[in-house]
């Protein structure tokens, strides 16, 4: 038999079609290409194969192996032999990709940057879809199988996008599945006819079929997003956190600011005009929770309407400037709103929401996206006099106690090495210099960069404190702990350096993307402070807060700047991952990383599990254990189940009974296809008796002798003896009898609409 | 055994007798077991098939129709034992037999009776017909005049007949059995459609296989064998026998078959006219009839599978397409036999 070239194309459309799925996920579209490419020569060697080869059980090893070259052409050629050739060093390479993947699923948010790695893992994922499908559609013809093939890419925004999938990706796929199941009902129908049963249907070519179980596909489409993406935020969202819920989405403002840091190409996110000549950093939010697994967010409070008038204003009453900002947003889109610190007024359109403590103007449902904003706030202008007036806060005070918390034992070096700096200083504002001295000072040699190296002391702030190679967040993360250890309340703020300054406006990018520390001084409030090496002029210095490398600022700028080095080394990922974390504690708010393991892991969990459950082996063996069940029974409903389960069965062996054969016809016609022995008949035919005694008899007569599960079982082994091993292990796998089930469980809800009666089959006439 | 209704007649008949049904001799007695049905039925089979060899399906479609309280057609080219069939039945059970040759110049009167004028008593007085016996065997019906064949239109539906405005009622059992020959059909009057209907059952004798004709030549050399036959049963018996097959269950999804199968007769294509609702009765009882023969007291689908092809397509006429594509009832009918689905019934709620 040929199997043509249409089935494979179909099943390729198809991939191609589900695939939009990852349209959400991505920021742009530039994994589309690659995707493309990979699956086109899955597709066309799946063609080609089935040129020259009928069955060609070996065509998906050459289509794994096609996907293999163009990835490699696409993503190593370097190290590849004439840029195609898979090669040790190559393969290597792809190791190495795999592996910043690995750490971008786990620290990006979504919609994810359009980082190779991540292109790269989609594009091999829909060579691993298209293959699997390509099996099970072309090789097994098992179309309706493949569906579930093509549910997996689904998985991915459904674990991924946490609030909520677009309905059209939707739409592609069951397109594809649908087309799919039309052209294989042509093909059966072409090559072998209608089938006997199907004659009251119009010559439709198969659409029928596929209407049905299309309808079935649209109805979990539907249902599936609408179910799937409900439970993330109400099982993962932690109990703790003050008032008010947190975020629906526990996005992480730090993955982002890695994300974008670590862009190819930077992007411009803001435009910004100010009635300041200096402003100070736009400040997105700030991470007050320290764990062993690094810097989180806290629950933001949900309650105050940032649009409503003035908001509160910020702790303290150091003397302030009005800085008003027209903010236009360009690429940037995110549920965080960057405005300045202390922001009195936001006034822009959208749901905003006010986080007094943090100091966040965030949304639940809005974004940025395609919005100019004015921000009105209150910029304080500490003076170093007043700074160094001030006193330690109680011991006893809410932000004393809130913002120095640190949960875990802080490793020896690191407290050695602050009770060292801070020794002699005075007051806390003397610490928080000596403490930002060591980070500014030249002579102790920090320098900017986007890779750091791996440490061997076990703890990520250590090995920062050793190698002293890192960006911004290593920079905060580091100082806002060694804040809080010297006893001075801290938090890390993050954000974007100012930008560049053009014609009076400010253009903020990608690469702007920063992480700095505020201390807060009793009766001045919040005071930012930059510890991080920034090059190329993009930091902003106050009086009271000098760098002591200022003076010779070519020192740090030779070797720094956001763009130095974006080569995400294996090794660093470590220790950004466990920066990045989710905070473990259950008084810590919200969790970080939208994508994190935790996450991810239970995400993916459910959908197999769904999957799992729904699948057509264990939907038929949960049938059989419950039929067998009954027919040991015995009784009227003992007959009727066994009987279902022999006609499943023999369903699954490629024998359906047709609708219109009485119980002994299909008995003899079983016994016959088969050539049972004596006494497999005799089983075969104890079932049949019983089934038109339990169908048809008076209930007083329908009393069932003999053995039911016993013969069952015999001619349950007779079959399974006649069979090929092949056969055997799709009626395992793949039970062609819950197809049936399906079938007829569609008919009886068709005919039930219909009502009783009208329900009567009548053959279409034939025109 | 069959209880349930079976006690009604039990318990109505002697309570309301003296209407005809106390005519009826057993009806006072239990109606006959399962078992005794089965075996007189195949006890009048085996006596019949001593004349008619090697049609053991012809036979028994003959006691079905007889048990169905319905008309036998056989139809057939000359000299295959049509005639012998019938006489066969006929002397099998001891019961009155009535001959009825017809000719085209035979007049209805002749079939059902006449009243005549009785000089002694002054008065008129009726003549019974041939129609006044159990077993009535009609031969070359279609020989006959249509006024005269739709004078047994009455006789065959109602069991009885009318004569100058009286109603005799006619005995029981009745059963027709006529024959028709469709070849050298000039100068003979087909069977119109209404009166095909009013038989249960048309069945071709078809030519016997070679052992069974050389079994005949040796056998029907000598002596004819219907001389030989004796009654193995009685109108008293068949009776009885009729009253126990109506008692045989049917249960609601065969009864949804049936209807289903005249629906499908009725909408199919080729098929200008399907089966009428009489004939889902007549199936019906011949159905309950068969079930008895194998011994069953309920009703298969296999039982109407069985039936539909003697039973439904001297019944239906074909449209003039499937005419022209040379295709007949009986194909259509198997055709649908095959595509008709088995209903399962209500028991389909139970586990799946």
């Amino acid at each position: 038999m040929t199997v043509g070239t249409r089935l494979p194309l179909a099943g390729g459309v198809a991939v191609l079609l589900a695939s939009i799925a990852l349209e959400p996920v991505f920021v742009n579209l530039r994994w589309f290409g690659p995707v493309v490419l990979v699956l086109s020569v899955v597709v066309a060697i799946s063609v080609l194969a089935r040129r020259f080869s009928a069955t060609a059980p070996w065509a998906p090893l050459l289509e794994l192996a096609g996907a293999l070259l163009a990835l490699t052409a696409l993503y190593v050629p370097g190290n590849a032999l004439l840029g195609v050739l898979p090669t040790p060093a190559s393969l290597g390479e792809m190791r190495t990709l795999l592996e910043a993947a690995g750490y971008a699923v786990r620290t990006q948010v979504s919609p994810a940057q359009s980082l190779d790695e991540l292109i790269f893992l989609a594009a091999i994922g829909v060579a691993v879809v298209a293959v699997t499908v390509d099996i099970l559609a072309v090789s097994m013809r098992r179309p309706a199988v493949a569906g579930l093939a093509l549910l997996v890419l689904y998985s991915i925004p459904t674990a991924a996008l946490v609030q909520g999938i677009p309905w059209w990706p939707f739409v592609g796929g069951t397109a594809g599945f649908l087309l799919l199941l039309f052209v294989d009902s042509r093909e059966h129908l072409l090559r072998w006819g209608r089938r006997p049963d199907d004659e009251d249907q119009a010559p439709t070519f198969g659409l029928v079929a596929a209407q049905r179980i299309g309808l079935l596909a649209v109805v979990c489409g539907i249902a599936l997003p609408l179910l799937v993406p409900a439970l993330p935020p109400g099982l993962i969202r932690p109990a703790g956190g003050g008032a008010g819920a947190g975020p629906g989405t526990s996005l992480s403002p730090l993955a982002q600011l890695v994300g974008e840091l670590r862009l190819p190409e930077s992007l411009d996110l803001l435009r910004v005009q100010t009635n300041v000549d200096d402003p100070y950093y736009l400040r997105v939010t700030s991470l007050e929770v320290y764990t062993d697994q690094g810097w989180a967010l806290a629950s933001l409070d949900d309650t105050f309407d940032a649009g409503a008038g003035d908001l509160p204003g910020a702790p303290g009453s150091s003397r302030t400037r009005t800085v008003d900002a027209q903010i236009e947003v360009l690429d940037h889109d995110d549920r965080f709103l960057p405005t300045y610190y202390a922001t009195r007024q936001v006034d822009g359109g959208g749901d905003w929401r006010f986080d007094e403590i943090s100091g966040t103007v965030w949304s639940e449902d809005d974004r940025t996206g395609g919005r100019t904003y004015r921000v009105l706030a209150d910029e304080p202008v500490p003076t170093v006099g007043g700074l160094r007036a001030a006193d330690d806060l109680d011991s006893e005070d809410q932000v004393q106690r809130r913002f120095t918390a640190l949960p875990l034992v802080v490793r020896p070096e690191v407290s050695q090495l602050v009770t060292s700096l801070t020794e002699g200083a005075d007051g806390p504002y003397e610490r928080t210099r000596a403490i930002m001295d060591f980070f500014t000072d030249p002579e102790n040699g920090f320098f900017y960069s986007l890779s750091t190296e791996p440490g061997t002391s076990g703890d990520e702030l250590v090995d920062f404190l050793v190698s002293r190679r890192g960006y911004c967040e290593q920079y905060a993360a580091a100082m806002a702990v060694m804040l809080r250890f010297a006893d001075v309340p801290s938090r890390v703020a993050l954000g974007y350096t100012p930008g560049q300054q053009n014609a009076g406006e400010w253009t903020v990018t990608t690469d702007d993307a920063h992480a700095w520390v505020e201390a807060y001084f009793e009766g001045i409030g919040w005071v930012p402070f930059d510890p991080t090496p920034l090059g190329g002029g993009r930091g902003v210095q106050r009086d009271y807060a000098p760098r002591l490398d200022a003076a010779n600022p070519t020192a740090t700028a030779s070797r720094s700047g956001p763009s130095a080095s974006n080569t995400a080394a294996a090794p660093t990922a470590q220790l950004e991952e466990d920066l990045l974390g989710t905070p473990g504690d259950p008084t810590g708010g919200d969790s970080a990383g939208l994508l994190d393991p935790v996450t991810l892991l239970l995400s993916v969990g459910v959908v197999l599990v769904v999957v799992a459950l729904l699948s057509p082996a264990t939907l038929r063996m949960a049938a059989r254990r419950r039929r067998v069940r009954a027919a040991r029974g015995g009784r009227r409903e003992g007959a009727l189940a066994a009987w279902d389960e022999l006609l499943a069965t023999a369903a699954d062996f490629r024998s359906t009974a047709k609708q219109a054969d009485t119980p002994r016809v299909t008995a003899r016609r079983l016994a016959r296809e088969h050539g049972f022995e004596p006494d497999t008949r005799e089983s075969i035919r104890l079932l049949a008796v019983a089934e038109e005694r339990a169908r048809y008899a008076p209930a007083e007569q329908a009393e069932v002798e003999g053995d039911l599960a016993g013969s069952l079982r015999t001619v349950s082994r007779a079959l399974r003896a006649q069979a090929t091993p092949r056969a055997r292990v799709l009626a395992v796998l793949f039970p062609a009898s819950t197809m049936v089930d399906l079938r007829a469980a569609l008919q009886g809800v068709r005919t039930r609409a219909r009502g009783r009666w009208l329900s009567m089959r009548r053959p279409a006439p034939v025109s | 055994m069959l209880p349930g209704s079976a006690m009604d007649d039990l318990d109505n008949d002697p309570r309301h007798g003296g209407d005809r049904r106390a005519d009826d001799l057993d009806s006072d007695a239990e109606p006959l077991g399962l078992d005794r049905v089965r075996e007189a039925m195949g006890r009048i089979a085996a006596n019949i098939e001593r004349v008619i060899e090697g049609k053991p399906e012809v036979v028994r479609l003959a006691i079905v129709v007889l048990l169905a309280e319905g008309h036998l057609l056989i139809e057939d080219v000359p000299g295959v034992g049509k005639t012998k069939l019938a006489k066969a039945l006929a002397r099998s059970i001891d019961s009155s037999v009535r001959r009825i040759q017809f000719t085209p110049d035979l007049l209805p009167s002749d079939v059902t009776g006449v009243s005549v004028y009785n000089q002694e008593a002054h008065d008129f007085e009726f003549k019974p017909g041939a129609v006044f016996a159990n077993l009535v065997v009609g031969d070359e019906i279609n020989r006959a005049s249509p006024k005269t064949q739709s004078a047994l239109l009455e006789c065959m539906e109602e069991q009885q007949v009318t004569v100058d405005g009286t109603t005799y009622q006619l005995e029981s059992p009745f059963m027709v059995l006529a024959t028709q020959n469709p070849i050298e059909m000039e100068g003979t009057y087909p069977l119109p459609e209404a009166q095909r209907d009013r038989f249960t059952a048309r069945v071709s004798m078809g030519y016997p296989d070679v052992y069974a004709e050389l079994a005949m030549l040796n056998g029907h050399s000598g002596v004819d064998p219907l001389e030989g036959l004796a009654p193995v049963s009685s109108a008293r018996e068949v009776r009885a026998l009729i009253r126990a097959v109506r008692q045989v269950h049917v249960s609601e999804p065969v009864q949804k078959y049936l209807v289903d199968f005249a629906n499908a007769t009725r909408r199919s294509p080729e098929l200008r006219l399907g089966a009428s609702p009489r004939a889902s009765l007549q199936l019906l009882r011949a159905a309950r009839a068969q079930a008895a023969l194998a011994g069953r007291g309920y009703v298969l689908p296999d039982d109407i599978q069985a039936l539909v092809g003697s039973c439904l397509p001297h019944r239906v006429i074909l449209t003039p397409e499937a005419q022209i594509a040379r295709r007949d009832a009986e194909q259509i009918i198997a055709e649908l036999v095959r595509t008709v689905p088995v209903p399962r019934g209500t028991v389909e709620t139970g586990v799946r």
